[in-house]
């Protein structure tokens, strides 16, 4: 029995040291990660091809703590107006004590996807509610979760988008309209903007391929004509505006 | 016998003050620490006096079974007594860390901690202690003199 009690006794002592050894020199670790410029971000490059808007961001992490850092996890959730615009999660791979993790954070979204659920945000500048948490497990054992919120400007690649001056030319048949946006986006926006007429009994009576190559920051207006089938001109109607596919814009006519 | 018992009771009595001076002095010193360390606590945590008045509860305990285990020191009570302050231990982490999870918001940001391994090594621990408090009970009536 006394073996038993001091056994016990030695027991309980190694596992208090270790118990207070762990949260103490993790501590010591994250605070070398935290204040010696060990984790750095560098200046997001964004682009848009293939239908997709794409934002990388480069940074490292220098561990120089004791531990492994381990579940490195960043996720950005980005919110219009209470709706989830969408969501990014990234887990990374451990970054062994002593090492350094060079890498970037990759976000992808497509234009179908932003379309779907805040097709305003295509014609429309917002302000994004961004949610950015990121987390790590030190020693595979104490997590560590940060989150913060902020709030961003989104600037619209085809900003406050319309059609106005609508006439229609009864001799030439077709309409002549004036198109106009900016590209506030911080990404120049080419491709071609496809505008159909659609008439009452809701059949495309006409089409214009209009091709557009707008730098971020700068304003695209023009005259545009739509040759129409004069047979089906029955209205009122309205202006399909679509790019690479998608319906961007619907205004009527009459 | 009169004056036999007379001497044995003046035995406890001088035996029962010398324990209850040690266990003062002891408390005494480490009701200093304690106080030490609770000037840090209330300027890491000034704005939240949640964890300032959990501190203060296991400063307390800690206050009130170190004097108490000193005072009932070569009585069965002093195991039943070092089973009870594990058994708050375990108890009082499993509280006062959220079972592991701690938050706290620093600016604008919101940190949490989730140190559930170390919070079960220290359940683990105490539960140890309890196991021991009970076998030192046990050796403690088996080794007394039976009256």
């Amino acid at each position: 029995m006394w073996q038993t009690i001091r056994a016990l006794g030695w027991a309980i002592k190694i596992l208090w040291i270790v118990t207070l050894l762990l949260p103490v020199t993790v501590a010591i670790s994250m605070w070398e990660l935290l204040g010696s410029k060990a984790i750095g971000i560098e200046e997001p490059t964004v682009s848009f091809y293939d239908r997709t808007l794409h934002m990388s961001t480069p940074f490292y992490i220098n561990n120089n703590g004791f531990y492994d850092l381990s579940d490195i996890n960043v996720t950005i959730r980005i919110i219009n107006k209470n709706n989830l615009v969408t969501k990014f999660s990234k887990l990374y791979a451990n970054v062994p004590a002593k090492s350094m993790l060079n890498t970037t954070y990759d976000v992808s979204v497509s234009l179908e996807e932003l379309g779907e659920k805040n097709k305003e945000l295509l014609t429309q500048n917002a302000n994004l509610d961004l949610t950015i948490t990121a987390s790590l497990r030190v020693a595979y054992a104490i997590g560590f979760e940060i989150a913060a919120n902020t709030t961003i400007e989104w600037g619209a690649p085809f900003n406050n988008l319309t059609i106005s001056n609508i006439v229609y030319l009864v001799p030439n048949n077709e309409f002549l309209l004036f198109l106009s946006f900016e590209n506030a986006a911080s990404f120049p926006v080419s491709g071609e903007l496809v505008m159909d007429a659609v008439n009452a009994r809701d059949e495309v009576i006409g089409t214009k391929i209009q091709p557009v190559n707008v730098d971020s920051g700068t304003q695209f207006q023009s005259n545009v004509t739509i040759p129409i089938d004069p047979s089906r001109m029955i209205g009122p109607g309205v202006f399909h505006v679509s790019f690479l596919n998608f319906l961007i814009l619907e205004t009527e006519w009459s | 016998m009169v004056e036999a018992n007379e001497k044995s009771w003046k035995e406890n009595l001088r035996g029962s003050a010398h324990r209850i001076l040690k266990a003062t002095i002891i408390t005494v010193f480490l009701g200093i620490f304690l106080l030490v360390l609770w000037v840090f606590v209330v300027q890491l945590f000034t704005d939240y006096p949640e964890y300032q008045r959990l501190y203060a509860i296991l400063a307390w305990a800690i206050v009130f079974f170190a004097f108490a285990t000193k005072v009932t020191e070569e009585t069965i009570y002093k195991f039943g007594l070092i089973i009870a302050r594990a058994l708050f231990l375990i108890i009082y982490f499993i509280y006062a860390t959220n079972g592991g999870v701690f938050t706290i918001n620093v600016m604008d940001m919101r940190l949490t901690i989730e140190f559930v391994s170390t919070l079960a090594l220290m359940v683990l621990v105490n539960f140890l202690e309890m196991v021991r408090g009970v076998l030192q009970a046990i050796e403690f009536t088996s080794a007394s003199p039976k009256d």
